[in-house]
C-alpha cells in the first residue's frame, strides 16, 4: 500500500489527466467524483511497483478509462442519465474550445479515447495499442474514424489530418 | 488539430475541491481511519457480531433452559387424591409442588374454590384441604379420610405416603375424622378412576361394592361418602349371609343418585 504522501503526489501530478478522461466519459459531477476517487484508491492499494513515471501514468489512464466504461455499462446510467450542462460551466473555456470538447465528448468511446491520447497526451499509436490492450491497426482505424467524425462536426482541413 | 485539442483540453483541470475530497476519502478509508470508521470496519463489526452471537446463544440457551424448566415444573410426577366426600385430586411435579387441583364432585368443588393450593407442597396443600373440609362441615368425627398416592417413582411414592401418614395422623387426634388411610395405587387404577372422574379410592370402593351389589354404579355413588359406600358394601354382605335380602338405604341412594337426586353424607 502506498503512503499518503505518494497519493498526494499522484493526485497533484496526474489529477488533471484523470479529470479530463472523466470529463470525456461521464455525464455528471457525482460520477466524476466517484471515478476520480476510485482511480486513486486503486492506485494507493496497488502494491506492484511501477517501472517508470510513464508506466505509472499509463496505468492510471487505463484504470480511469476502464472504471468510466464500467460505470457507463450500467444499464440505468446508459439509458437514463442525461448530460449535465454544468459539466462545462466549472471551467474557463473559450467558445471555440467548447465546441472541440463537445465534439470529442460526442464521439464513440473508443474513438475519443484514442483521439485524446494521441492528440493531447501525445502517445503514439503503438503506445495506445499497448495501453488499451488493442492491436495497432485497430488504433489506426479508430484514429482515422475519430478524425473523420470530428471533421464532419467541426469542419476545416486541420481536423481531417 | 493537435493544437486545437491541446488548447481545449488544457482548460479541463482537476478542481481543488475534487482533489481535496479524494485525499480526505483516502485518508478516511485507508491512511488514517478515525476510531469511528476504523472501529466500524475493523473493530466494532467483529465485536458486534461476537456480541450478537453471544447474545443469540444466551437467548437460545435461556429458551432451552426455560422450556426445560417449564416442562419439568409443569409435568405431573405424582398424584395425591383425597376422598372423604369431598373428593379432590392433586397433581404434583417432581419438586413436590401442586401443579393442578381437580374436584371430582360438587363437594370437592366447594372446597377447592375456597383454598389456593397451586405451587404449595403436597403436605401444606393436604393440610389446608383437610382444614377446609372440616371447617365447611364435610368432615365429622365419624368420617374416614382416604388418601391414595400414585407415582411412577416408587421411592417418591413411598416417601409421600409416609409423610402424609405422619402429617394426617393429627386429624384423628383432633377428632376431625375417625381414621386416616393413606395407601398407594397403581397407574392403571389411577388411569381408570381418572377416566371416570372419581378418586382412585372411590373407584376401588365402588368396584368392590359392585361385586356384591350389581345395582351400584359410579354415578350413583359420586356424591356419597366413602364411609357410606363401604358401609353399604358391608351391609350387603351381611344381608346375603343372613336372609339374602338387600338392605335399603345406601343402595337406594346410589340408584337415586344415578337418577339425578342429591344425597349428602350428612
Amino acid at each position: 500500500m502506498k503512503t499518503e504522501a505518494e497519493a498526494t503526489r499522484a493526485i497533484d501530478l496526474y489529477g488533471d489527466t484523470i479529470r479530463r478522461i472523466c470529463f470525456m466519459h461521464l455525464k455528471n459531477y457525482t460520477d466524476v467524483e466517484d471515478i476520480f476517487q476510485e482511480v486513486f484508491m486503486k492506485y494507493v492499494l496497488f502494491d506492484v511497483p511501477f517501472e517508470s513515471q510513464a508506466h505509472e501514468k499509463a496505468w492510471l489512464i487505463r484504470v480511469a478509462i476502464n472504471s468510466s466504461k464500467d460505470l457507463l455499462r450500467n444499464f440505468f446510467r446508459r439509458n437514463v442519465t442525461a448530460l449535465d450542462d454544468s459539466m462545462l460551466t466549472g471551467f474557463t473555456i473559450e467558445q471555440e474550445d467548447k465546441g472541440v470538447l463537445e465534439a470529442v465528448m460526442s464521439l464513440p468511446v473508443n474513438y475519443k479515447n484514442v483521439i485524446y491520447l494521441f492528440y493531447y497526451e501525445g502517445y503514439s499509436a503503438v503506445d495506445i495499442a499497448k495501453l488499451l490492450n488493442k492491436k495497432e491497426n485497430t488504433i489506426y482505424t479508430w484514429l482515422a474514424r475519430g478524425r473523420q467524425k470530428l471533421k464532419e462536426m467541426l469542419g476545416g482541413e486541420e481536423f481531417g489530418r | 488539430m493537435e493544437d486545437n485539442m491541446r488548447k481545449a483540453f488544457d482548460a479541463i483541470r482537476a478542481e481543488d475541491a475534487l482533489k481535496q475530497t479524494t485525499l480526505s476519502h483516502l485518508k478516511e478509508k485507508v491512511f488514517d481511519p478515525t476510531p469511528k470508521s476504523k472501529k466500524i470496519f475493523n473493530t466494532l463489526k467483529p465485536r458486534f457480531y461476537a456480541r450478537m452471537i453471544v447474545a443469540t446463544s444466551l437467548v437460545v440457551l435461556l429458551l432451552f433452559v426455560g422450556s426445560f424448566s417449564y416442562n419439568s415444573y409443569f409435568t405431573a410426577y405424582a398424584y395425591v387424591d383425597i376422598d372423604i366426600n369431598p373428593s379432590i385430586g392433586l397433581s404434583l411435579n417432581q419438586f413436590d409442588r401442586v401443579i393442578s387441583v381437580s374436584a371430582y364432585n360438587d363437594e370437592g368443588q366447594d372446597i377447592v374454590s375456597a383454598v389456593d393450593l397451586e405451587h404449595k407442597t403436597y403436605e401444606d396443600a393436604t393440610k389446608l384441604l383437610v382444614d377446609q373440609i372440616h371447617t365447611a362441615g364435610y368432615a365429622q368425627g365419624d368420617d374416614a379420610l382416604t388418601v391414595t398416592v400414585q407415582s411412577p417413582d416408587a421411592t417418591k411414592q413411598t416417601h409421600i405416603i409416609e409423610a402424609l401418614q405422619k402429617d394426617l395422623s393429627s386429624c384423628v387426634e383432633q377428632h376431625m375424622v375417625s381414621n386416616v388411610s393413606v395407601f398407594p395405587v397403581d397407574s392403571s387404577t389411577k388411569m381408570a378412576s381418572h377416566n371416570l372422574n372419581v378418586s382412585p379410592a372411590r373407584y376401588m370402593a365402588v368396584q368392590e361394592a359392585n361385586v356384591v351389589d350389581p345395582t351400584i354404579n359410579m354415578e350413583g355413588c359420586r356424591n356419597m361418602s366413602l364411609t357410606q359406600i363401604k358401609q353399604h358394601h358391608t351391609n350387603v354382605i351381611n344381608a346375603q349371609n343372613t336372609d339374602d335380602t338387600l338392605p335399603i338405604g345406601p343402595t337406594e341412594s346410589c340408584q337415586n343418585m344415578h337418577n339425578g337426586s342429591s344425597h349428602h353424607h350428612d
